[in-house]
């Protein structure tokens, strides 16, 4: 019997860092935070043939459709909208994913959902927040989310699914709604 | 500028779906006819229940009517008081049979009834015959002179009757055997044969009269007689 080891978990640090990763049918994203905060994990997408979509929490439009589904396109599943944790505790989302087949590439984005409608200058640095990527292959992500800059919209990650391969790569960008809205496929789904 | 859409927080696992408005009419017909089953559920039940206290009438009747019987044969009442006691028996039978509406309650009724014209005719029977007649519609002439008619044919009283002094006449008396019951004549002295509870089954069929006529008919030996008859009465040997 072959010898089992565990893959090292890889933490993509400096921003344009990637690493390459593979994944049969398990993938999950989930973002971690302890400050009293309303961070929402996102994913938007665009399709190999150049349609937009995401999967988000149920709330920005009050449909369950929203948070996507493993059965069927597309293949990712939002494990629903977190609030603030408890003082001293943590609170995570997470975002499940079956196959990306479809897909040419993925945006890891979190909203700082209270600063952004009270369009309060904030910024992340200071959740002490986190996203781990790990896959039913053994591939182990952790993506600070630390950047210093202010900003309501975070790029945490991006995933290439190219020919070559599968990718994740640290973007580390911290970007306003509009930017959002401009340069992220599918962000304009939660927004008026 | 772009705007983050707000938030709402959905605290169902399903999607917001529109309320359809009740229909107010659909309720209103249900509330209908859920009143309507409860009050023909109501009176079904109210008919269909037998009313206790109209059962414990007529039984209450009923055993008046056989003391009636028991003592106007014992010679423990007079035919006044025992009128008196018949007639208020055929009042409260007379009540029950205006309210009985199941076919329980009538059946207790017609029991009843039954019981009370036995005891009619047992206290008309007992009627002193140096007395006039007070109810010619229920003795007929031949009654008071020929003491032999038997009972069953020398009444007229209510149809209704006629089953009830059969039954009372079958264990009580016999239209051959009956004695002369008037009191035109002093019978003589006439001591029965047998034991003493043979003769007083002889006094219960009422071979001897009644009152004072089977006083004087079992002379010296009444008193002993009477005390059996008594005690059969008390302990239901007699029906």
């Amino acid at each position: 019997m072959d010898e089992v080891t565990l893959k090292p978990k890889v933490t993509l640090r400096r921003k344009g860092e990637s690493a390459p990763f593979t994944f049969n049918e398990k993938l999950q994203i989930e973002m971690v935070w302890s400050t009293e905060t309303d961070l929402d994990l996102c994913v938007f997408w665009k399709t190999k043939d150049g349609q937009e979509g995401g999967v988000f929490s149920n709330e920005y439009r009050q449909n369950n459709d929203d948070m996507g589904t493993l059965d069927k396109f597309p293949f990712i599943k939002h494990s629903g909208d977190e609030k603030a944790p408890r003082p001293g505790g943590e609170s995570n989302e997470q975002i499940k994913v079956k196959s990306i087949d479809t897909l040419s590439e993925l945006f890891i984005v979190v909203v700082n959902y209270e600063a952004a409608i009270d369009n309060k200058n904030v910024t992340f640095n200071e959740h002490k927040g986190r996203v781990e990527i790990t896959t039913d292959t053994g591939d182990n992500f952790e993506v600070p989310v630390d950047d210093e800059r202010s900003g309501h919209v975070y790029i945490v990650c991006k995933i290439e699914n190219g020919d070559a391969g599968k990718k994740a790569i640290n973007k580390g960008e911290v970007i306003t709604l509009g930017q959002a809205f401009q340069q992220i496929p599918g962000f304009k789904l939660i927004c008026n | 500028m772009a705007e983050l859409k707000r938030k709402v927080t959905i605290r169902r696992k399903e999607a917001p779906v529109e309320k359809k408005k009740p229909k107010l009419w659909l309720w209103l017909s249900l509330a209908v006819v859920v009143i309507v089953g409860v009050v023909l559920i109501a009176k079904n039940y109210s008919s269909d229940k037998t009313d206790s206290n109209l059962i414990a009438e007529t039984e209450q009747a009923t055993a008046k009517a056989n003391e009636i019987i028991a003592d106007v044969q014992s010679g423990n009442v007079n035919y006044e008081d025992a009128k008196a006691k018949v007639a208020e028996a055929q009042n409260t039978v007379d009540e029950a049979k205006a309210n009985a509406k199941t076919e329980e309650e009538k059946q207790a009724v017609a029991e009843a009834q039954t019981k009370v014209d036995a005891a009619v005719k047992t206290v008309e029977a007992s009627k002193p015959s140096t007395q006039p007649l007070e109810t010619d519609k229920t003795v007929t002439p031949e009654q008071g002179v020929a003491s032999t008619t038997p009972v069953e044919t020398s009444t007229a009283v209510q149809a209704t009757s006629e089953k009830a002094v059969a039954n009372t006449s079958k264990d009580a008396k016999s239209p051959t055997d009956k004695p002369n019951t008037t009191a035109t004549s002093a019978p003589a002295v006439y001591v029965p044969e047998g034991t003493l509870e043979q003769k007083a089954k002889q006094v219960i069929r009422g071979n001897f009269g009644n009152g004072a006529e089977r006083k004087r008919a079992l002379g010296s030996e009444y008193n002993a007689i009477q005390s059996k008859v008594n005690e059969m009465y008390r302990n239901g040997e007699v029906k």
